[in-house]
């Protein structure tokens, strides 16, 4: 039987880097995950402002709805015309080198040529709180073959952790 | 093994090889039914992945979500959501379905769709009663909900058949609804 759920491509770095990008993402499958630990490289703030953008487009068509828990209240905010998807987060090396933060990004039906595109996004933060987002990119739809997921308080990006795309292709 | 961390909303793990495609269906614009039927009792766990969109001229429609062809004795509806303003939380009242998340319909901007995942625990159970929970998102550049979501089926039965139904109107024919099963 085709396996369903695969690796695409990992990568784990223990150094720091501005950005984690997924290039020449194949149109084979149905779905695409990205899972990641990581911490994000600060030393400003307990946490960063995480941003995604799709093939490299630049421009304002990036808009997200997101919920938080804190431990303390729930909130919940959007932004529209971006040139970002944003409003997800991670945890900064500010409160422990150690930590590592986990994040899921959900892009279904990423390679058709019909619809914009919509992302689930998790993130769990050990130091600061656990949320959910949708994110819309409005571009003229094509098939998404490129991610790049940065960090939005800062070019330092993240500091270590292991990020990886995974294809689920239905039957 | 490698861990399976990738299913949203799951703490499931073990060997990607056991995330195995049941079924796909894409909408047909004439219809707002889906139904997979004839679920094998192979797998452990189900899970639903769907992006969609309604052809009823409104704002929004919803998936009501049925097992076995049951529209009786599905209780307890809870979801925390976020609407880009206030983090709320509701519940429904008894319903002849599982309550699932908001589609977009024709008044919205073209090509946006509704993301949707939704996790049926121990279907093959026939002593317990069935719980599903989902996250699903819907982002309209200005509007929009996130959102967590569990219902219950008062129904100890192994479930061999899901229906969705679209509440208004028919899925369009980029609609997509993917069925998988978990060892």
């Amino acid at each position: 039987m085709a396996t369903t759920y695969e690796p695409i491509a990992t990568t784990t770095f223990t150094s720091s880097q501005a950005s984690v990008d997924f290039n020449s993402i194949p149109g084979t499958y149905t779905d695409l995950v990205i899972v990641a630990s990581a911490l994000a490289h600060y030393t400003s703030s307990t946490y960063v402002e995480l941003r995604m953008r799709f093939n490299s487009d630049s421009a304002t068509n990036y808009s997200f709805t997101e919920i938080r828990g804190n431990g303390t209240t729930a909130g919940s905010s959007r932004a529209s015309t971006q040139t970002y998807i944003k409003g997800f987060f991670m945890g900064a090396e500010s409160t422990d080198n150690n930590s590592r933060n986990n994040l899921i990004i959900n892009l279904p039906n990423y390679s058709n040529t019909t619809t914009y595109k919509t992302a689930l996004i998790r993130n769990n933060s050990g130091s600061w709180v656990t949320g959910a987002t949708v994110g819309l990119w409005r571009k003229t739809p094509e098939a998404i073959t490129s991610v790049s997921i940065s960090n939005d308080n800062s070019a330092t990006g993240f500091l270590a952790g292991t990020f990886t795309l995974y294809g689920i292709k239905a039957a | 093994m490698t861990p399976m961390l990738g299913i949203m909303a799951s703490a499931i793990s073990g060997n990607l090889s056991n995330f195995e495609s049941i079924a796909s269906a894409n909408g047909t614009g004439s219809s707002g039914v889906i139904t997979f039927s004839s679920i094998p009792a192979t797998f452990k766990h189900l899970q639903l992945r769907m992006i969609a969109r309604g052809t009823a001229a409104t704002t929004y429609v919803q998936h009501n979500i049925t097992l076995n062809g049951v529209t009786t004795n599905y209780f307890a509806q809870h979801e925390i959501y976020g609407d880009g303003t206030t983090a709320g939380a509701n519940s429904d009242a008894a319903t002849g379905y599982m309550a699932s998340g908001l589609v977009p319909g024709a008044s919205q901007t073209a090509n946006i769709y509704g993301a949707y995942v939704w996790d049926l625990l121990d279907y093959t159970s026939t002593n317990k009663n069935k719980v599903a929970r989902e996250i699903w998102g819907v982002d309209l550049n200005g509007g929009g909900y996130i959102d967590f979501r569990s219902s219950l089926a008062v129904n100890t039965n192994a479930i061999t058949s899901i229906t969705i139904t679209c509440s208004s109107g028919n899925y369009t024919t980029a609609s997509s609804f993917a069925l998988y099963g978990i060892k």
